[in-house]
């Protein structure tokens, strides 16, 4: 059975597994699991960059499979970055088995703003949606709106909806009536 | 579904000796939909760059081996479709303005913001559509100035194309004569399209279609308020023709005033609008043609002398089909093939029989009539044969029906009037029956000074039915 194993990746609060838990199966049409063991994340660290490597992370996580049917999505408040790329809101192995999706640049207080309550969970689903998407084989998207689109910016994350194209959601194989009416 | 998806996806070269960072990058451009090749050093994409065509590489500057700069040269001179940007960790202006030199597109810093890297490819994308459109564009543009292809191979159309060449280039003044149907538009195209006012345009008047008041207006142009309904300042034909070139056709038929008038911009290349006191600059080339005897309109005072000298600086006459038969068996295929593509059809053969026919005709309106001859054939035509029955000049050979005793010019009139009041005056309809254009119609009416019958009934003296 095709199922999503959601991990905490360092500190973090066990809300926001939960909120993932309850939104998740409905977006990506695949039921989900909460792994209750976090992911130690220090061997990812870079010291003079102040980040985390999000491919040793995912390399990791994908370690977690236990069964063929399932993928494994890594949670953090720590902030990504590639080799080449100065950060990521998040990595995954395209139409693979692991992801790993970052809150540290989705905060708005991280850019010096009020703290919102509504907009951090907002992002954080449309985010993991996103990484979801990439595990199920969706590449980036041109159609606004889509959560398969690239968000170079955070502001670009609000402006899609945490819903795929239509295009893309039989890409990903979710079953048709799967989606509801939960939009951005 | 990992399959990119859309048209802005590109196939991109990565190369990198850090197996880390090409295989980051290569993950992240795979998940933006992109077909990516990952390659070790200089030599390794160099190798994948002449087994594909790639529209952008990511090349690291400092490799063991080839460096980036290098392999930037190497893809310019073999590869030069693609568009390359370097990949520095140390940017500085020295590197920069190389990688430029070299011919890279752009060069980016290691490690990027993902916003510029995205930004990178939207532009590149961006400039690689327009250098596909410039060139699409380019070829447009050349198929469009491309002189047309004159059909014929016989001596006497031979001699027709070789004097086109020569006189296209220059600027010289042309009058193209020859009998209504022949093709004198072709030939004046022809000489605009040789010539180097090709890319500006070429500016048709048909002169005897139209009454003298409105030719005025047409080819002068006029200021607002001018004369009744001029609402709006109007350029005329000769500003139109600027830098390029004005055709004349049926210049014969131009009245006595308008040919002054016509004289003084041709010899001043300024010209004053109707209603206007200013007069504006215009530099057109002249090409005119008439199916008339100009100089013997001359002769007889029809024409002005000054004129006929001023457009006759270089002639040229296109023979009559009549007198190149050896032409209109190539015509005839040439149209068929021209017509299969129009409607969407297999070229037609012509049977042996219906070819001979064709052969033997008079065409009395020249390529014009076969034209339409052939496209009549192929609309009633079966099995993509065209046969004998199938040609609209079933049993007329005009030649050989000339009625006797009577003048050809006398029967020409008869028939022009038979038609025309078979059509009720129509002369849209009566120049399709003829087969010729409506200001042949015009021209014929005036010249036999035919009219229509008021009172119903039998026509004009002279005219039998």
């Amino acid at each position: 059975m095709e199922r999503l194993v959601l991990v905490a990746v360092g500190d973090l609060e066990l809300q926001w597994l939960e909120l993932l838990h309850e939104s998740l199966p409905d977006l990506i049409g695949r039921r989900c699991r909460i792994d209750p063991h976090a992911l130690e994340p220090g061997f990812a660290a870079n010291g003079p960059r102040r980040q985390y490597n999000a491919n040793l992370l995912v390399e990791a996580l994908v370690e977690r499979v236990v069964d063929p049917g399932e993928r494994v999505l890594g949670v953090t408040r720590l902030d990504l970055y590639l080799s080449v790329f100065t950060f990521v809101f998040g990595a995954a192995h395209l139409e693979g088995s692991g992801a790993v999706v970052s809150m540290h640049r989705l905060d708005p207080s991280k850019y010096g703003l009020e703290p919102d309550p509504a907009l951090l969970p907002e992002r954080l689903i449309k985010e993991a949606m996103h990484e979801c998407g990439h595990l199920y084989g969706a590449v980036h998207c041109r159609t606004p709106e889509c959560v398969m689109g690239f968000s170079a910016v955070v502001e670009e994350i609000d402006i899609k909806s945490s819903m795929p194209c239509p295009e893309c959601a039989r890409g990903i194989g979710i079953p048709p009536g799967t989606i509801g009416d939960q939009g951005a | 579904m990992s399959e990119s998806k859309d048209s802005t996806a590109s196939s991109i070269l990565v190369v990198d000796d850090e197996q880390i960072v090409r295989e980051s990058l290569g993950a992240w451009l795979r998940e933006d939909g992109h077909k990516t090749r990952l390659c070790a050093d200089g030599r390794q994409a160099l190798a994948a760059a002449r087994d594909e065509e790639f529209e952008l590489a990511l090349v690291d500057l400092k490799m063991p081996g080839m460096d980036g700069l290098e392999v930037a040269r190497r893809l310019r001179d073999f590869s030069p479709r693609t568009t390359v940007v370097v990949m520095t960790a140390f940017a500085s202006v020295d590197t920069a303005v190389l990688a430029l030199k070299e011919g890279a597109y752009d060069y980016i810093t290691k490690p990027f913001d993902p916003e510029v890297l995205s930004h990178l490819l939207r532009r590149a994308r961006e400039e690689r559509e327009l250098r596909r459109q410039n060139t699409g564009l380019r070829k447009k543009l050349a198929a469009a100035t491309q002189p047309p292809r004159i059909q014929g191979s016989s001596p006497a159309l031979q001699r027709v194309v070789e004097l086109i060449e020569n006189v296209a280039p220059g600027q010289t003044s042309v009058l193209i004569t020859g009998e209504s149907g022949v093709g004198k538009e072709l030939v004046a195209r022809a000489i605009h399209a040789g010539s180097p006012r090709a890319l500006m345009p070429l500016v048709i008047v048909n002169c005897g279609a139209l009454p003298e008041g409105t030719l005025e207006s047409e080819l002068f142009g006029h200021e607002r308020g001018a004369f009744t309904g001029a609402q709006y300042r109007h350029k005329g034909k000769f500003e139109l023709a600027d830098g390029g070139t004005l055709f004349l056709d049926e210049i014969g038929e131009v009245s006595h005033r308008m040919q002054v008038e016509m004289l003084r911009v041709l010899e001043e290349k300024r010209v004053v609008r109707m209603g206007g006191h200013t007069s504006v600059q215009a530099d057109f080339r002249v090409v005119a043609a008439t199916n008339r005897d100009l100089k013997r309109a001359v002769k007889e005072g029809h024409f002005r002398e000054d004129l006929y000298y001023r457009l006759n600086v270089f002639h040229i006459d296109v023979p009559p089909l009549r007198d190149r038969v050896g032409d209109i068996e190539e015509l005839a295929l040439h149209f068929a093939a021209r017509l299969a593509r129009q409607m969407n059809r297999a070229v037609p053969s012509i049977q042996e029989d219906a070819m001979q026919r064709l052969m033997e005709y008079d065409w009395p309106g020249n390529v014009r009539e076969l034209a339409n001859a052939i496209e009549r054939a192929m609309v009633v035509s079966r099995d993509n044969l065209i046969r004998l029955e199938d040609l609209p000049i079933d049993g007329v050979i005009r030649r050989q029906h000339a009625p006797g005793g009577r003048s050809l010019a006398a029967v020409e009139r008869d028939h022009i009037h038979t038609v025309l009041d078979e059509t009720d005056w129509n002369i849209s309809e009566a120049a399709r029956i003829l087969e010729v254009d409506r200001g042949t119609v015009y021209n014929k009416i005036r010249a036999f000074g035919l009219e229509r019958e008021r009172t119903g009934g039998t026509a004009g003296s002279g005219r039998s039915r």
